[in-house]
Parts: C-alpha cells; sequence; structure tokens
C-alpha cells in the first residue's frame, strides 16, 4: 500500500530532523510526536492539503501550550513522547486465539451484561475474521440512510468523499486552539465519524458507532462531527456497554456537533473503557472535548452519558446556545470505584433569547475513588430570557472516596432565571434496611437504590442502551457493598 | 499571574520605610512579610481566589499610611448605632480610641496589645493581604474572654477611617479568644467620615475554646470609593458555636473572606450575609469551611441584591476532610439583579472526602417574582413602591436574622433610605 505512493515514499526515507531513523516496514510509527509524524498521518490517509495545514497549526499551536493542572484529578505525567501516534490495525498474533484464552473475569462480566456469545469474541478481541451479522445489518442500514440523504461514514471516508463539507466544518465548534487535549487531537486524530443530515430530514434510524464497521480501529485520537441542517433530527450512540480490550492508555477525543434552526441532535454515550485494577494500575486516561453549537433559532442539543470505565476521565460535553429559542441539555451518570477519578461537567453558554438548558448529573463514588462535578452556566447580557435549571447529586459509598462540586454561575441579564441545586449523601440506612426487611439481599437493594437514583438520566437513553445501563451499573459496583 | 504596578509597590516599599518599628525583632518580622507580600504582588484574575474580582483600581493607587487623626464625640455619636447599648471601643483610623471608648470593660473581658504575630513559621503560604497586614498594621489588639465568662451586653467596635487628604491604608488586625464556655456577642461597624478612598485591609483571628459562643455582626457602611479587604479565621473547639452576619452596603470594592475550621465534634458554625450593590460598587465573599472533625454542622446562606452597573461574587466552599462523619453542611446562595448591567457570580463548591454526610447547596439567580409584582400592583400600589417592599423582603430575610434588635432596626431604615420611594416605604415595614 506504501509503495503505491511516491510522495509517502519519499517521506519515510527522509529520516528524522530530530535525529532518530525510522525504518518503516510495518504500518506502525515509532513512538514519538513531530511534525513529520503529523506530516505522515496527513500523507497516509491521503488527505487534502487543508487538512494537512491545519494540522500543523494545531501542532504548532500545541508546543506552546501547557497540561492544564486545574481539574480534581492526581496522575503520573503522561509522556507524549512515548506514545506511537498511528499504528494500522493491531498485528493478530498476539491477540487471544479464543474465547479459552481470554481472561475470565472478563467472560464473566460479558454473561452478567447478557451480551450475545459471538459478541463476546469481538470485544474480547479475538482474532477473527468474520464480522457475523453485523456486515449484513450494516450493510441493509447504510441504504436506507443512502435513501434518505444521510452521509454517515467514518472521518477519514468524508474526507476523501466530502472534502468541502469538512473543510467548511472542523474546528468551527471546537477550533484548534481550545484546550491542549483538543489542540493535540487536532494534530494528530486518526479517524473517527462524521454524520450530515440534510434539510428537513428526520434520521430513520438511531446511528450508532456500533454499526460502522471500522469503529473498532478508530484508535485513540478520535473526532466525531455532526452536522443536523435546518429542521433535521438525528440521535446518535457512542460506545458500548461491554469492556472493550484497548492498549492504548491515553484518549483524547474531539466532538462537534452543530445544529442549524429547527435542528435537533441527540447524543448518548456509554462509556466503559478499562479502569484499571483494584490498586489503579494501569487503565484509560480519557480527556475529551465536547461541544454542540446550537446555531441555528429553535435548535437543540442533549447530552446524554454514561461514565463508568477509564481510570481517568477529564469530560465535560458543553453547549452554545447561539440561537434564539435554542435548547441545550446534559444528562450524566458517572460511576467511578476503586482508584477511579472523574472530574465531568458541562458548559452551558447563552447567548441567545429565551434559551434554556437543563443539567442533570448524577455521580457515584465508591471504594476509594474520586468524583466531581464542574459546570459553568453562564448567561450573557443579550440572553434576554434565559433558563436555567441544574440538578445535581452524589453518592457516596464508603468512607474512602470523595464527591465534589464546583459550579460556576455567572449571570449578566437580569430576566435570567438560574437555579442550582446540589446534594450529597450516602445510601440510607433506612432505605437499605426496609429492603432488607423484605427479603431483598444487601447487594440487590443496593442496585435497586442506585438505580432509581440514576433514573432521571437513565429514562434519557435509547431503550436498549438504558437496560444494558442498569446492569452496567450492578457490574461496576461489584464489591462497593460491604 | 499577579499585577505589578511598580508604583503602587513602590509605594508600599516608601511608606514601609517610614513606618517601621525601631523595635529590630519586630521590624524584622515585618520586613519578612513585606518582602512575602512583594514576591507575587497583588493577586491577579488568573488567580482561582480571584477569578471574578479585579484589583486593577486599588494597585493603581499609591496609600500612605495613617497619621493621627481626631473625631469628636459628635461626630461619633452620628455614625454609632443609636440605640445599641454596649461597651464601645472606638478605633480611629486603625488605632484605639481611649478617650472616646468604655474605660471599664466587664469582668472576665481583656484587651490588650497583640505581640508577635507572623506566623509564617506555619508552613502555609498566607494570602497577600494577610502578608500586607503583618508589614503595616499599627494597633494589633488581642481579646481574650475568661472560661465561663458570659459577657452580657454586645461588644461594639466601631472602626471609623477619619478625614485624610490622601488616600490611606489602614490594616485593623484583632486577635480574640475565647474561653471555656465563654459568651459574648461583638458588633463590628466599619464605616467614614468622609467620602474617602482609603484601602482598609482588616484581619481578624478567633479561637473558640470548648463550649464558647459568639455571634459576630459585621457591618460595613465605609465610604463608597474605598475599597474594604477583610479575613476573618476562626478555629472551633468541641461544641462551641459561632454565628456570623454580614451586611455589605459601602466600599467600592469590598471582598470578605470567612475560613472556619471546625477542629473538635460538635462545633457548629451559622454564616449569613447580604450584599446591596448601586452604582459601580463590586462585592465579593469567599467563604470556606472546613469540617475536620466529625459531628460538625455548618449553614450558610447568603444573599446578593445588585442594581445599577454592580457586580456580586459569591464563593462559598465546604470541604468535608476523611473520617469527618456525620456532619451536616447546607449553603445557599441567592441572588437578584435589578438592572441589565448588573452581575452576579456565583459558585458553591462541594468537596467531601467521607461518607456518612448530609450536605447540600443551592444557587438561584433571578429577578422579582412576577406574581408577588402583581399582587401588590392589583391592590393599587405603584410600580417603583411595589418593587421597593419586594426587594426590601428580599433583603430582610438576613437583616432579620441579626439577633441584637437596635442593629436589626438600624440596619432595616438604612436599607430602606437607600431604596427608590424609600421615604414611603417605611410606613410598610
Amino acid at each position: 500500500m506504501a509503495s503505491d505512493n511516491p510522495e509517502f515514499e519519499q517521506l519515510v526515507n527522509r529520516g528524522y530532523a530530530h535525529g532518530f531513523v525510522t525504518d518503516i516496514d510495518s504500518d506502525t510509527i515509532p513512538p514519538g510526536l513531530n511534525e513529520d509524524v503529523i506530516r505522515m498521518i496527513s500523507a497516509k490517509k491521503k488527505e487534502p492539503e487543508f487538512l494537512l495545514n491545519w494540522r500543523l497549526r494545531a501542532y504548532e499551536h500545541w508546543l506552546t501550550m501547557k497540561e492544564p493542572n486545574w481539574a480534581h484529578l492526581h496522575h503520573t505525567p503522561i509522556d507524549y513522547q512515548a506514545i506511537s501516534y498511528f499504528s494500522a490495525p493491531k498485528s493478530r498474533d498476539d491477540a487471544p486465539k479464543s474465547l479459552d484464552e481470554v481472561d475470565p473475569k472478563l467472560l464473566e462480566t460479558y454473561e452478567k451484561l447478557g451480551i450475545p456469545l459471538h459478541e463476546r469474541a469481538r470485544l474480547a478481541g479475538v482474532a477473527v475474521d468474520a464480522v457475523f451479522d453485523s456486515v449484513s445489518v450494516a450493510t441493509t442500514f447504510k441504504g436506507k440512510l443512502a435513501k434518505a440523504g444521510v452521509i454517515f461514514c467514518s472521518f477519514s471516508e468524508a474526507v476523501q468523499l466530502h472534502p468541502e463539507l469538512i473543510e467548511r466544518y472542523l474546528g468551527k465548534v471546537v477550533p484548534y486552539t481550545d484546550n491542549y487535549f483538543a489542540t493535540l487531537n487536532s494534530a494528530v486524530f486518526t479517524d473517527g465519524s462524521f454524520v450530515f443530515i440534510p434539510k428537513g430530514v428526520r434520521c430513520p434510524l438511531e446511528l450508532s458507532t456500533y454499526f460502522r464497521i471500522n469503529a473498532a480501529n478508530t484508535g485513540q485520537f478520535e473526532r466525531t462531527l455532526i452536522v443536523a441542517e435546518e429542521g433535521s433530527h438525528v440521535s446518535y450512540l457512542e460506545g458500548c456497554t461491554a469492556p472493550m480490550r484497548d492498549e492504548n492508555q491515553l484518549h483524547a477525543a474531539v466532538v462537534e456537533l452543530i445544529a442549524m434552526d429547527d435542528a435537533e441532535i441527540k447524543y448518548s454515550t456509554v462509556q466503559n473503557w478499562y479502569p484499571g485494577d483494584e490498586e489503579g494500575r494501569g487503565g484509560i486516561y480519557n480527556f475529551v472535548t465536547k461541544r454542540g453549537d446550537c446555531a441555528g433559532r429553535n435548535s437543540k442539543i442533549s447530552w446524554t452519558q454514561v461514565e463508568t470505565g477509564s481510570a481517568i476521565t477529564w469530560k465535560y460535553p458543553s453547549c452554545i446556545l447561539r440561537g434564539d429559542n435554542s435548547v441545550g441539555e446534559f444528562y450524566s451518570v458517572a460511576v467511578t470505584n476503586n482508584m477511579q477519578q472523574a472530574d465531568t461537567g458541562t458548559k452551558m453558554v447563552h447567548i441567545g433569547k429565551n434559551t434554556s438548558s437543563t443539567i442533570v448529573s448524577k455521580g457515584i463514588s465508591a471504594g476509594r475513588a474520586q468524583s466531581s462535578y464542574r459546570g459553568l452556566v453562564q448567561v450573557m447580557a443579550g440572553a434576554e430570557g434565559a433558563r436555567n435549571h441544574t440538578q445535581c447529586d452524589s453518592l457516596l459509598m464508603g468512607d474512602k472516596c470523595g464527591a465534589h462540586t464546583f459550579p460556576y454561575i455567572e449571570v449578566k441579564n437580569p430576566s435570567a432565571r438560574v437555579e442550582h441545586e446540589a446534594t450529597t449523601s450516602k445510601i440510607g440506612e433506612d432505605q437499605l434496611f426496609y429492603c432488607r426487611q423484605r427479603g431483598i439481599s444487601e447487594e440487590d437493594a443496593v442496585n435497586m437504590i442506585v438505580n432509581g437514583f440514576c433514573k432521571e438520566v437513565f429514562k434519557e437513553l435509547p431503550m436498549e442502551f438504558a437496560v444494558e445501563a442498569q446492569n452496567l451499573l450492578c457490574v461496576s459496583l461489584e464489591g462497593a457493598v460491604g | 499571574m499577579s499585577t505589578k504596578p511598580a508604583e503602587a509597590l513602590q509605594g508600599l516599599r516608601q511608606a514601609f520605610a517610614d513606618s517601621a518599628p525601631a523595635d529590630p525583632v519586630l521590624r524584622k518580622q515585618r520586613e519578612r512579610a513585606l518582602e512575602r507580600f512583594m514576591m507575587h504582588g497583588f493577586p491577579g484574575t488568573r488567580e482561582e481566589a480571584w477569578r471574578y474580582t479585579n484589583l486593577r483600581n486599588l494597585t493603581r493607587r499609591v496609600f500612605v499610611t495613617a497619621g493621627d487623626g481626631a473625631i469628636s464625640s459628635d461626630q461619633l455619636n452620628a455614625c454609632r448605632i443609636p440605640d445599641l447599648q454596649g461597651h464601645l471601643l472606638v478605633f480611629l483610623d486603625g488605632r484605639l480610641q481611649h478617650q472616646l471608648s468604655d474605660q471599664n470593660l466587664p469582668a472576665g473581658l481583656r484587651l490588650s496589645h497583640l505581640e508577635a504575630q507572623d506566623s509564617e513559621d506555619s508552613g502555609q503560604t498566607l494570602p497577600a493581604f494577610s502578608n500586607l497586614n503583618t508589614a503595616f498594621n499599627q494597633d494589633a489588639r488581642l481579646l481574650q474572654i475568661d472560661a465561663n465568662t458570659s459577657v452580657e451586653k454586645p461588644l461594639y467596635l466601631l472602626f471609623v477611617s477619619g478625614q485624610n487628604e490622601q488616600p490611606t491604608m489602614l490594616h485593623p488586625r484583632l486577635e480574640i479568644s475565647a474561653g471555656t464556655n465563654s459568651r459574648i456577642n461583638l458588633v463590628e461597624h466599619h464605616l467614614s467620615l468622609a467620602q474617602d478612598e482609603n484601602l482598609v485591609n482588616s484581619l481578624i483571628d478567633i479561637n473558640l475554646a470548648a463550649g464558647a459562643r459568639m455571634n459576630h455582626t459585621r457591618i460595613q457602611d465605609a465610604s463608597k470609593k474605598s475599597f474594604q479587604i477583610c479575613r476573618v479565621n476562626v478555629d472551633q473547639a468541641r461544641d462551641s458555636h459561632y454565628t456570623h452576619d454580614h451586611i455589605c452596603l459601602g466600599s467600592a470594592l469590598a471582598r470578605m473572606d470567612i475560613h472556619v475550621s471546625l477542629s473538635e465534634p460538635g462545633a457548629e458554625v451559622e454564616l449569613h450575609g447580604l450584599m446591596l450593590g448601586q452604582g459601580r460598587q463590586h462585592m465579593d465573599t469567599h467563604t470556606q469551611v472546613d469540617h475536620i472533625a466529625p459531628l460538625t454542622q455548618s449553614r450558610e446562606t447568603y444573599r446578593c441584591v445588585l442594581d445599577g452597573k454592580s457586580r456580586g461574587v459569591f464563593n462559598g466552599k465546604v470541604v468535608v476532610h476523611r473520617d469527618a462523619q456525620k456532619i451536616e453542611a447546607h449553603q445557599a446562595s441567592n441572588n437578584l439583579l435589578l438592572s441589565d448591567q448588573a452581575e452576579i457570580d456565583t459558585k458553591p463548591e462541594l468537596e467531601i472526602y467521607a461518607d456518612d454526610v448530609k450536605c447540600s447547596h443551592g444557587a438561584t439567580v433571578g429577578q422579582l417574582d412576577k406574581n408577588a409584582l402583581f399582587y401588590l400592583l392589583s391592590r393599587g400600589i405603584e410600580r417603583t413602591m411595589a418593587r421597593s417592599l419586594l426587594v426590601f423582603a428580599f433583603a430582610d430575610e438576613i437583616v432579620a436574622g441579626i439577633g441584637e434588635p437596635s442593629i436589626r432596626h438600624a440596619m432595616e431604615k438604612r436599607i430602606v433610605s437607600q431604596l427608590p420611594d424609600g421615604d414611603r416605604l417605611r410606613e410598610f415595614v
């Protein structure tokens, strides 16, 4: 593949200005980050010039930035030169050959989540070539979408097929100068999803990364862009309840949503990456920038997330409410157990008139985990009649965990109404007693109470997801009681 | 990042050279405090604690240290709270005025000079303004309440800024140590004789021994061109109780920092505050309550009414330390914006490291209740009046909580006079 492209060949043979020589036989770039690596990623993906330039500008800017330290998180410093920024599909040789070789603990979890047998193999990374049903499912699925005029493909595909759309919308919501991790992503992102819903179309299906065939290898720097034109509607699902096998420790994704007049985007996430072992070794660092731009009148963007995985979660899905009467929503459940740390929340920036936003955040901490809600509600001077309601509750399980709340409220308009409520407590002894008295085991009782605590958020998830999310919660909190 | 307007800092050095004490030990201490301050200068908006409060106007001025002012007893009577029967201590430009103050304090209450006060060796970094206070304070006082003493009448501390030619800086410093099971009501009243542009940088340290109770009312009604910086550090032992009521009316820029440590079980704290901003006033309150011991309680209610181009800032932080189980912490921040150009920034924070806790906080920002307004209008009360009435009712939630009736009445009167149609409003309240 590489030899087809003389430009690329040339680039590879040039060697590194910074002293080390590359020998590229395989499709993996050795660890390290410099301009050549970015050029190489871009060349490998046959990207148009504007995109390469954009990446390089981002990289240049990244060099001037410092890693932020304001979050309530503690982790060993990340060595950005130790990461390989491009790797083609992982070698199949070191993957488990069959389910028998997979960690039995993982299988047990799949069992509890009720995942079909053939799916378990795929999720565990077993080297099997057939993608089972998904191919056929995906084909019918693609046909249906094409008929409606919806574009749904991988980001690389979109760059080849619709470069004009990418050029027009990329970085419009999250500019490459936005923050340390978004800038890094802008420089080195490898793939992701692109969704375009044309004017007046109501997307006939729930879009899910699950159905995108190449979803498995989008790598650690994912970039998602969703554009909903006037009057369109789309619901997008990201992630999967089952724990994924993944060797990349650092994840820095960027998600950009744009909603025009009367458009609606619903973005649901279930994140369950490897959280590390009980002592906090290993585990994914997840630094995500997600932002939606309610650019048009009466537009609506709704974020729903269930965060149970990752050693570190740093994530603030936000809405810029520019259009008059636009609506922003954020529903979140963040579960942290053992040594997990989560610093998550949202930003609602009210710019247009009569904009409204709702924030419901539920944090659950168990073991020695730390979970923080960090939110900003900003009402600009021109945002006549802006309305916000924030509810953020924390549930503590165990005396060594922590739950923190950092809500920022900035209001410059007297007609705005902003409300913020927060509570922190543990599971009531009386609630538990009531359940135990009726013969419900302690573990079941706790699961029931926790699910009740999260109900408000789960009801926002698409139905199948909501059921899985409940099971997921039980699995994540296993061992946290008693 | 700190602002370092060279001139202001140079002015401070000059002022220090003019005012430093002769005693070499004390001088050395103060020099160290000044150097610590100089290292970072005035805090800038890049620091989280000063994110919403810009000290630009303050750092543009060069302040001189206070000379010996004078105040007549007529002037004094005009500004003190009329019916407050208490033990009066008058501080003029930061210095205690013996001839104007009550000569005989009740038994068990002792006021003395505060010596050796530099706490730099504790190893923690001190806030910039605390260092500045240590470098410059003039008449630092120690107030001791003996164990089992119950002081019947309130202790009325009147801090008056005199008529000064130049912008003057005052650094009142007070340490209060309340003995076991003692009781005291403390009233701290700040005001100005003229429309001065002074900087008043107070530092008050309070220690409550087991079972001690203190009600601390602070009224800040100083010149609307002045800068009022205040820090209150409270350390509470077993079963002690501290109540703080703060009414903030004056100054161009007011910043209040209250830091309460609930160090032993059973300690309780209540913090209440009202900020009434007009014109271009900027009012900022930061509270921090540390629940270090189990079975401690804190309650906070803060209200802010902002008109004109004023700006209010509230930051309430509650930290529940590990093993501080069975605590209760509640906080509310309610804010009323009356004009298009007013701004409020509020941030109620919770940091919790224990699980058996009951914590809540709430924050609201809004305008007057339309239904309530309509009700009043429908009963023939004109709009201005109706609005004033509702604003007063909102503010009075805090004022009504003040225990001492004479202060409560004085404050209600004072707030009414500031509202449109205030004269007629008096009939109603």
